[in-house]
């Protein structure tokens, strides 16, 4: 499994646990029930069928309880969205520019980067966009992903709570090299990060590029 | 006296004989004959299908391991537009309706032909068209490298021969329009006397909600396609922000087409499960309308969703809200439709005959299919999986797991009634068995790779996938080998096959009353239809 390293991946975690749990129990009732039926009404067994029109109730009954429980669904799936929509106000922003091919994360003080450093404890609302064509800034272990779009500046909330290293994948196929267009995000502690920030001076540690590949495609 | 002697070579007659002026290939490129037609389409499919899973088999292996060891980034781009525009151009849109479609619309609602004869032989000559089209673009400025789905700024700058592959697209939709419109009219005008509305096949309704979609949903492609093409040659600024164009609004014209097409590729072989099930359970359909009226439903609620493809796009939180709301009551009607069809078999006299098996593996697969939409359908988890490996993983289940698998089924069903020969049964059984095991094996590592977060459309990957990746491609090779089988099977039948009566499976629709193969004209006399369908009188009531 993917490391769980922020508040709203773990939520993320628990909607898939709860969807793909109803889906594995409708799916054995299903399937149980279709096995059930051939084998008992298997026609060695069962030699003479009968002739069964519909059943209103039931029709209602498997009408009504999806349209609930699909609701239901939905609604908790729009909570746990609309909550990593929120922006905080002491959130820190960072521009992600995607080209092709690679991501380059400029911060307020105007310093540019390949790797995203980011503080540990702060709130970062990443503004998204593109400089050619369409790319998607994909951090898997954060559960997040955002379309970079040419012509428009989206945003993206991330809480980094665990220092580490994370990667950084395109999500939107985007020419040649798409599967090459990698980078790291690497979680510092603050006062690391303030000095890398204002300084410059490379105090934080090395992180080697990510070798998607072993080869590069030609 | 002159009439008695005419009988009984005219009882032995079938659409298969040449009875009119021309000979050999002319014979049946020029027939209109919806039965020779839909044969035609046949071939054609099937040929662009191997070459499909050629290029399918060949993206598999180069994930035998990370690197692009065995094609390179270009390459490997090339491969995967190139088997997603054929599958999908090619192959499962025409699918169902062109082909078994033209054959057993008509004689299903008790016609000679379809309204139109002469403009559905015009659709197969434009699906030839829009086909060569599209190969004469690979010999061009090398291979088309945008992906299926032809999105902009991307299609707009590539240096790669894109307008002669999107207008062979667009060639192909005027093919699927003008199918739609001859069947639509076909089932207003041409059912048999008797045969109400409420009397019909469910096969002919679940084609004649697709035939609605196609008139309805493919001209926004073909339109989106000019625009494209306009774009592309004459730098007219539509999509491409860089002339003052809008991507998004690409994507949105896109996927108004492209999302109810899911529905063109799906609803026929839902129409075939119907007929499949109550045939080999020998009793009559449970809840006839409600499965009529869900296939209306999932064509009506299908058009409104296609915003669930842009969740992570330029679309604002409102339309998220909305177009997520009607993903999710989409998958209601494709549920009632599985619960009335289980429900078939209860009491059924169940004879478990290749068809019927097909379908058990369509309900399993399908089902897989539809619940992981409910991870896509929902914001949470869609943002996440969404143009990954799971995405991949889904639509395949959906699509061939549950379209392509029952288009196989429905070959093994009607093949009989084609061509009056029988398959071997046993080898149909194997073959869906190593199919069914090497789809599982292909398709279920892509759920897990893309929720580890694997995204789609690479030509190499992280070493952490490699064990998932690895027996996803031994499945494509399982796969292969059950298609490789089946195929040979059915071929090996057509020509050889034991002969069989008129109704081997013991049906109830008209195309199970007339001869195998059928006359030219389908019926020695139109039938007059009194029952209701699939009115099983050896049942008990």
């Amino acid at each position: 499994m993917l490391p769980d390293v922020q508040n709203h991946a773990r939520a993320v975690d628990d909607i898939m646990r709860f969807i793909v749990g109803t889906d594995i129990v409708l799916f054995l009732i299903v399937i149980g029930i279709m096995l059930l039926f051939v084998f008992k009404y298997n026609k060695k067994r069962h030699p003479r069928a009968v002739n069964i029109h519909g059943n209103t109730t039931l029709e209602v009954v498997w009408t009504v309880v999806p349209v609930a429980l699909v609701l239901f669904m939905f609604y908790v799936g729009w909570e746990g969205y609309i909550q990593t929509r929120v922006v905080p106000k002491d959130a820190m922003p960072v521009k992600v520019i995607g080209r092709q091919w690679n991501w380059s994360f400029q911060y307020e003080n105007g310093k540019q980067s390949d790797t995203l450093y980011l503080p540990q404890g702060q709130p970062i609302k990443c503004l998204i966009t593109s400089l050619d064509v369409i790319h998607g800034f994909y951090i898997p272990a954060f559960r997040e992903k955002q379309d970079a779009l040419p012509d428009r500046v989206r945003y993206m909330m991330l809480y980094p709570e665990k220092l580490g290293t994370y990667e950084i994948t395109c999500s939107m196929y985007c020419g040649l090299n798409h599967a090459l267009m990698a980078t790291r995000m690497v979680v510092v502690p603050k006062d690391l990060f303030t000095k890398w920030v204002n300084t410059g001076v490379v105090s934080v540690p090395k992180v080697e590029s990510v070798d998607t590949t072993q080869a590069k495609g030609s | 006296m002159a009439d008695i002697a005419v009988t009984p070579e005219h009882l032995g007659h079938s659409y298969l004989e040449n009875t009119g002026k021309r000979k050999g290939i002319a014979a049946w490129i020029f027939s209109t004959d919806h039965k020779r037609i839909g044969i035609l389409y046949l071939i054609s499919l099937f040929t662009f299908f191997s070459v499909g899973v050629i290029l399918g088999i060949l993206m598999r292996l180069e994930m035998l391991q990370p690197g692009g060891k065995l094609f390179n980034a270009q390459d490997y781009n090339a491969l995967f537009t190139l088997h997603g525009v054929i599958m999908i151009f090619l192959f499962v849109i025409p699918g169902i309706p062109a082909t078994l479609g033209n054959f057993f619309l008509p004689i299903q609602i008790g016609a000679k032909d379809v309204a139109f004869p002469r403009l559905n032989l015009l659709s197969w000559w434009l699906y030839v068209t829009g086909a060569i089209v599209i190969l004469l673009s690979l010999f061009q400025h090398g291979l088309p490298d945008t992906g299926w789905t032809f999105y902009v700024p991307y299609s707009i700058r590539t240096g790669t021969d894109v307008t002669m592959a999107v207008f062979g697209v667009f060639i192909l939709g005027f093919s699927s329009i003008l199918t739609g419109l001859n069947f639509i009219t076909t089932i207003h005008r041409m059912r048999a006397p008797g045969m109400t509305f409420f009397k019909m096949p469910l096969f002919v309704w679940a084609l004649y909600a697709t035939a609605w979609v196609q008139v309805i949903a493919t001209p926004v492609l073909a339109i989106t396609l000019l625009l494209i093409i306009i774009e592309r040659v004459f730098s007219v600024g539509i999509f491409d922000p860089s002339k003052g164009g809008d991507p998004v609004l690409y994507q949105h014209l896109f996927w108004i087409y492209s999302h109810p097409a899911v529905y063109i590729m799906i609803l026929p072989p839902m129409g075939a499960v119907s007929e499949i099930i109550t045939t080999f359970s020998h009793r009559t359909v449970f809840g006839y309308k409600a499965i009529a009226m869900s296939s209306l439903a999932i064509a009506f609620i299908g058009y409104l969703v296609w915003g669930h493809h842009m969740f992570v796009g330029g679309i604002s939180e409102t339309a998220q809200f909305v177009f997520s709301l009607l993903t999710f009551l989409v998958a209601v009607p494709s549920g009632i439709k599985v619960f009335n069809w289980v429900a078939t078999m209860y009491k059924g006299s169940i004879d478990l005959q290749p068809p019927f098996l097909y379908v058990m593996a369509f309900i399993f697969l399908f089902s897989i299919g539809g619940l992981t939409g409910l991870v896509l359908g929902s914001l949470a988890t869609d943002v996440h999986v969404t143009a990954t490996y799971f995405v991949v993983g889904h639509f395949h289940y959906i699509i061939f797991g549950g379209g392509v698998f029952i288009f196989f089924g429905a070959l093994h069903y009607w093949l009989p009634k084609m061509f009056g020969r029988m398959y071997n049964k046993k080898v149909a059984n194997w073959a869906l068995a190593i199919l069914f095991i090497g789809f599982n094996m292909l398709y279920f590592p892509m759920l897990v790779m893309g929720y580890e977060g694997m995204p789609r459309r690479y030509f190499t990957y992280l070493p952490q996938f490699e064990t998932w990746q690895r027996i996803s491609v031994v499945g494509s090779w399982i796969l292969v080998a059950g298609l490789i089988i089946m195929l040979t099977n059915l071929i090996r039948g057509v020509f050889k096959g034991e002969k069989v009566g008129n109704n081997p499976w013991g049906g109830t629709t008209l195309e199970w009353t007339t001869s195998s193969p059928p006359p030219p004209e389908n019926f020695e006399e139109i039938p007059v239809v009194t029952h209701e369908p699939y009115y099983h009188p050896e049942a008990a009531n």
